[in-house]
């Protein structure tokens, strides 16, 4: 008999993605209902483009999918997607040569309060398009995935004690920015 | 845990705030913070900085995963990542549906149970002898043979109605319907086949397991209506009680719902008793994954009958309208929620139970709408089959109909 998907591990529901069944798709499902939002948020916010985040989102799950037909092994299937996405992310960003605007250059919008979400997700959105990429990164990676220290160090590939630097410089230059809102 | 090497308070400050900070490194870092106001303040910040990320985790629209299942070649037209209308995916959504093995269950499920209603009758339908003549109409008789002193009034009924007439000719008598039964006599002596009498058998049998129906009942009922002589019912062969056990208790709904059906054959009497729980059934399910589903339900409503038996050395026809409780097991087979329309979920369901009087079956096809995660409603439409023994011979009873409820999961 079949696991009830809800209850299987995410690499349980890789394996059994492979089948060419309506319980495949099922567990294609349940791993886009885990993983999802946090990776079109990653998306949405490495890239700032709404249109280039969705096509790279789709492409980051169809690629996926795609994987599960090869029969490989897979231990974090979070990390792998997460892997994919930031690969589609990096390529299109050197691809376009996205312009970076030097912080000190940066023309921050002004807004009175920061209450209404829209706003602040704008505001916020600016701020982070200001911060370089390796800092921005794991700032998004943080702060929005909620990822600890040691996973971003093995999605990144480097050591935990230059995520933790780099996240602290991201916070540092961000603060900066948001001094007078975060008074408020 | 960290390193533990940092190029200043603040910094650690940050790795306490992301949750990355031991016990140990903590300390110090706290004493640092009860006598640095400057570090105090940057600590307000960086939580206020903290604040402005929460709550901003961005759900993706519905339509792009559709163009996911499109471009990774689940759905109809593959590689096409062209979002559809609603009405072209209700078509994609039938289509996948109609190749489920699913679908192919439901499917058999109704040709076995037509099958089964056809051999059941096969006699009746192909070998049955011409059919009567009389009008459809009810008319008064002056001459009908009532038994004794009483002579009512009483209502002959000709029904043409071949399934349920071995005979060439019936005379239907109907009592008012107050009285919940009708006997029909008519006047083609035929020899007794059934053992005399036996008054004891026959009130502790409760023929058809209708409380209401009671020899005596015809003669001092005060309704003034005729006496059975000398009727022998064969009493009633209880339904062996019907179980399902589940081995887990993960997933469980409650579904409570109610139908309304046409019966074959219907009977133009109204049931004596209407309790307020008539037409309610009550289920509860468990789901050994989000497709199959096992579980109980009971249920009470109003059975139609019509059977023949011998009295005497006449036979005649009864009719009535049984208030049956019914119980049993049930299997319940769910496809895939279909996302254009609102996350419907088509259901197939089939029960197995039983009455006093027989077993009971019942096949339904209907769907779910889930208004929350844990409570849904559902409609659909519903087939059920009720068979009994009369003096050794088979009948049965079908309704058709729908049903409607609300569904509790927990």
């Amino acid at each position: 008999m079949k696991k009830a998907y809800k209850t299987m591990t995410d690499e349980e529901l890789y394996r059994a993605m492979a089948d060419d069944n309506a319980y495949g798709r099922h567990c294609f499902d349940e791993i886009y209902l885990r993983h999802s939002s946090k990776v079109y948020t990653y998306c949405k916010k490495v890239l700032g483009d709404s249109d280039l985040a969705d096509d790279l989102f789709q492409e980051t799950f169809i690629k996926f999918f795609n994987s599960s037909k090869s029969g490989r092994e897979m231990t974090n299937v979070g990390a792998f997607i997460f892997k994919i996405a930031r690969n589609l992310c990096l390529n299109e960003k050197q691809r376009k040569h996205h312009t970076f605007v030097p912080l000190d250059e940066l023309n921050m919008p002004y807004y009175d309060d920061l209450s209404d979400s829209k706003e602040r997700e704008q505001f916020l959105q600016t701020a982070l398009d200001a911060l370089p990429r390796k800092y921005r990164e794991m700032l998004i990676l943080k702060e929005y995935l909620g990822l600890t220290y040691n996973e971003i160090a093995d999605m990144l590939e480097t050591t935990m004690a230059t995520v933790r630097i780099r996240i602290y410089r991201a916070k540092t230059k961000l603060r900066e920015l948001l001094v007078p809102y975060l008074e408020q | 845990m960290n390193d533990g090497t940092y190029s200043s308070p603040s910094e650690q400050l940050s790795a306490l705030l992301d949750g990355e900070l031991s016990a140990t490194e903590s300390s110090p870092l706290f004493y640092e913070l009860a006598n640095n106001p400057e570090l105090q303040e940057e600590m307000h910040q960086m939580l206020a900085m903290k604040k402005l990320f929460q709550g901003t985790s961005i759900i993706p629209p519905d339509n792009l995963k559709h163009r996911i299942l499109l471009g990774a070649g689940l759905g109809i037209t593959a590689g096409s990542v062209i979002p559809q209308s609603t009405i072209s995916s209700f078509f994609q959504n039938a289509g996948q549906f109609l190749q489920t093995h699913g679908f192919y269950m439901a499917l058999s499920g109704v040709v076995t149970g037509l099958a089964t209603t056809l051999a059941l009758n096969w006699n009746a339908l192909f070998n049955a002898p011409e059919k009567a003549t009389a009008p459809l109409i009810a008319q008064k008789t002056e001459n009908f043979q009532t038994p004794e002193q009483q002579k009512p009034e009483v209502i002959i009924k000709y029904i043409e109605k071949k399934v349920f007439i071995p005979v060439e000719k019936k005379i239907f008598v109907q009592v008012p319907a107050e009285a919940n039964i009708a006997s029909k006599e008519d006047n083609i002596p035929i020899e007794p086949v059934q053992p005399a009498f036996d008054k004891q058998l026959y009130l502790a049998s409760k023929p058809i397991g209708n409380k209401n129906y009671f020899a005596n009942d015809f003669a001092n009922n005060g309704l003034g209506h005729m006496i059975l002589p000398n009727t022998q019912i064969a009493p009633r062969v209880p339904n062996k009680a019907f179980r399902t056990q589940t081995e887990d208790k993960n997933k469980f709904s409650f579904t409570l719902r109610q139908f309304a059906a046409a019966s074959i054959p219907t009977v133009d009497l109204k049931p004596i008793s209407e309790p307020t729980l008539n037409n309610l059934a009550l289920s509860l399910m468990y789901f050994i994954n989000p497709n199959h589903a096992f579980g109980i339900e009971i249920g009470q409503e109003n059975i139609e009958q019509q059977f023949t038996g011998m009295d005497g050395n006449k036979e005649i026809t009864w009719t009535q309208n049984y208030l049956a409780f019914w119980t049993g097991g049930l299997y319940q087979f769910s496809f895939d929620p279909i996302e254009n329309l609102g996350d419907i979920i088509p259901f197939t369901k089939i029960f197995l139970g039983g009455t006093r009087v027989g077993p009971y079956a019942k096949t339904s096809f209907g769907f779910r709408l889930p208004l929350s995660e844990n409570v849904a409603i559902m409609s659909g439409l519903e087939y059920s089959y009720l068979y009994y023994q009369f003096q050794g011979k088979n009948f049965n009873t079908q309704k058709f109909g729908a049903t409607y409820g609300l569904v509790i999961k927990f």
